[in-house]
């Protein structure tokens, strides 16, 4: 573009971002929601998660034992282990465990009774050969919970049996370990926190930078034409490749802000959540060179991505068409990246050519702080082709009067001649 | 200007394209015309005649199937930014950016036409004053009345002070006053030497403002010329009587 051309480009730009400024619907999109909403739910989530945590460690499980299912003394140590309310039930049911056959089915149906109709959350049967049968519904939460309580409570006092029984012999219990076990973990607090950024921020990431993206994608293009402005700029004095750079740029400019500061309220949001974990030591800590490269690698993806956004936004005549026309390439920017997240996928000479995906795995690397040098350029590399591609594609569409002058649908049948043909203003 | 010294020029203008429901349509069959500096052309005629077609190509948001056409001396087709560069454009499809204020508008379009920063400061305020626009300046543009927001194209219309204004239906959704205030400006605009090719509806704005009239019906030019070659030609008065006479001529 020539020295006009880019003065004129941003001050279409200026321009555009003036209006954004003033428009709460863009302002929702790329400022409140990347800022807000969800480290409010990633926040939400952890409180959601301690809540959970402490209601089933506060609550009383009902265990109902069939027969002979526990001797007294085991029964004693379930009761003592402590959020439990263990009952004895005593008649046909449970007594045919040991010899199998018919009091199993009994033991079956009547646990079966008492879990459907909530009177117990675990039921133990005595099974075959000196076994214990623990019947439970695993699409029940406090059944499932129970079952947990239960299991727990058997080990520790199995744990219990044993230390009495190695010490009645006069011997140390962890002699009959075949090995102890003491856990090192290698990784510093700063990488194992950088490993799980990498595993959470990519997809949010792309989904945020996107989502700024998209209101003011549809605003500069199909809402234009409802303001009834696309004429007013068609005839403005400037190159129309001017005009899309301007409004390029300004697109840019929203879906990289809404990244940075989704980034930053993520980063803040994980310390938060991650710190109170207490299990495993993890830091929250990204260099401002790999912060530097994340914003690199949002802003190639966003090249091509709001390009996508604006030559397809350009065929909606009003901003509501403008939505429901973007909604699926927004579904597409979702679950490319959630699809591409596997175990073990990483970037490689292949995965750094397909569009999203190099993207996706450019930024777990980053994250991660583990990048090979070679596929990571040539991810880099190729988003920067794809959005110089697309940029002069949806230039070229933008280039055609007609799609700015349609008052009824266009067909999209003529994609591809509005495509090869342009007739260009100027 | 051209080679006559016309600062409009029209010359076999053909626009043919592909409607989806009646096939191919002819816009313009052969419209010819040219308006001088200095002088009114009024556009007349019914509704899908072809007006807007034709200000459209002369603004060179569209280009022609056939024929030619130039501004200010630049052809519309192979230098089409000299001409947006030449004109001030207003039709109803031109609205204002409703998040810039009345003072933001002239300043951006100003800017874009590359007034210098030394003359742009006092331009805004020149058109500001000249258009009552001082109390709104600083207002912004969606939260005006029609009126006001018609004021506000019109100031944005001249702000590089082009030698051509092309106009449709400027009066359009104006009050008497406004309408009124419309015309003033364009008399004044043709005083300071500016062509004007300007299409509308209203009879009596055409035979109030316009140097010469050109009816236009179905693509083609049926008439041009002065109110009275017009008179004369039909032997009608008013401009009310002249057009369906036109129409119905073989």
């Amino acid at each position: 573009m020539r020295e006009g051309s880019a003065a004129d480009a941003l001050r279409i730009f200026r321009k555009e971002v003036v209006g954004a400024a003033r428009d709460r619907h863009t302002l929702l999109h790329t400022v409140a929601v990347p800022l807000l909403v969800y480290p409010l739910l990633f926040l939400g989530t952890a409180q959601w998660m301690v809540y959970r945590k402490g209601v089933e460690e506060n609550a009383t499980y009902r265990v109902l034992l069939l027969g002979d299912a526990l001797p007294p003394p085991l029964g004693e140590k379930l009761v003592r282990a402590g959020g439990l309310g263990v009952e004895r039930e005593t008649g046909e049911a449970g007594k045919g465990g040991g010899g199998g056959g018919g009091g199993g089915e009994a033991d079956l149906e009547r646990a079966r009774a008492s879990l459907l109709r909530g009177e117990a959350d675990v039921v133990l049967a005595p099974g075959e050969s000196g076994t214990l049968r623990l019947y439970f519904d695993s699409g029940g939460e406090r059944s499932e919970s129970g079952r947990r309580r239960v299991e727990r409570a058997l080990e520790g006092a199995g744990e219990e049996a044993r230390r009495d029984a190695a010490a009645d012999r006069g011997f140390d219990p962890t002699e009959l370990e075949v090995a102890s076990v003491r856990r090192e973990d290698l990784a510093s607090p700063e990488e194992a926190g950088r490993r799980v950024l990498g595993a959470l921020l990519p997809v949010l990431l792309l989904v945020m930078s996107v989502t700024g993206a998209f209101g003011l994608a549809v605003d500069v293009t199909a809402g234009e034409k409802e303001r009834r402005t696309a004429e007013t700029t068609l005839l403005l004095p400037v190159p129309s490749r001017a005009v899309f750079a301007g409004k390029f740029l300004a697109v840019l400019a929203a879906g990289g802000l809404a990244s940075a500061l989704n980034l930053a309220s993520m980063l803040l949001a994980s310390r938060a959540f991650l710190g109170g974990l207490g299990e495993r030591s993890l830091a929250v800590h990204v260099p401002p060179a790999s912060l530097a490269l994340v914003l690199l690698v949002c802003l190639l993806f966003l090249a091509s991505a709001v390009s996508l956004l604006l030559g397809v936004a350009l065929f909606a005549r009003t901003f509501r068409e403008g939505q429901s026309y973007l909604t699926p390439l927004l579904t597409l920017f979702i679950l490319v990246p959630m699809l591409a997240f596997q175990p073990g996928a990483r970037l490689t000479g292949a995965t750094a050519l397909v569009p999203i995906v190099n993207a996706t795995f450019a930024l777990r690397e980053t994250l991660e702080g583990s990048i090979s040098p070679g596929p990571f350029l040539l991810a880099l590399a190729a988003m920067a082709v794809y959005g110089a591609l697309a940029f002069a594609l949806a230039a070229r569409l933008h280039a055609r009067a007609e799609l700015h002058l349609a008052e009824e649908a266009l067909p999209l049948r003529r994609f591809g001649a509005w495509l090869r043909r342009p007739e260009a203003v100027a | 200007m051209s080679e006559d010294g016309a600062a409009i020029r029209v010359e076999g203008l053909v626009k043919v394209y592909a409607d989806p429901r009646r096939g191919e349509v002819r816009a313009l069959d052969g419209v010819s015309f040219a308006c001088a500096r200095g002088e009114v052309l009024g556009l007349l005629g019914p509704n899908g005649a072809g007006k807007t077609t034709t200000l459209r190509i002369l603004s060179t948001v569209l280009l022609p199937t056939e024929g030619a056409a130039s501004v200010a001396g630049h052809d519309c087709v192979e230098e089409p930014l000299a001409v947006r560069r030449s004109i001030g454009f207003l039709s109803a499809n031109t609205g204002l950016y409703p998040r810039l204020t009345a003072r933001e508008t002239l300043d951006f379009f100003g800017r874009l036409h590359h007034l210098p920063e030394d003359r742009l400061g006092p331009r805004i305020e020149t058109l500001l004053e000249a258009f009552d626009l001082r109390e709104i300046a600083d207002r912004r543009c969606e939260k005006l009345s029609t009126g006001q927001r018609q004021r506000v194209s019109l100031a944005r219309t001249v702000v590089h002070a082009p030698p051509v204004l092309i106009l449709d239906e400027p009066t359009t959704g104006l009050d008497i006053l406004g309408a009124s205030a419309a015309i003033l400006f364009l008399q004044s605009q043709r005083a300071e030497g500016c062509a004007i090719l300007f299409s509308t509806h209203v009879m009596a704005e055409a035979e109030k403002l316009c140097d010469r009239i050109g009816i236009l019906h179905r693509g083609r030019i049926l008439a041009i010329g002065t109110l009275e070659e017009l008179r004369t030609r039909t032997g009608r008065r008013y401009l009310e009587e002249i057009f369906p006479a036109l129409l119905s001529s073989p």
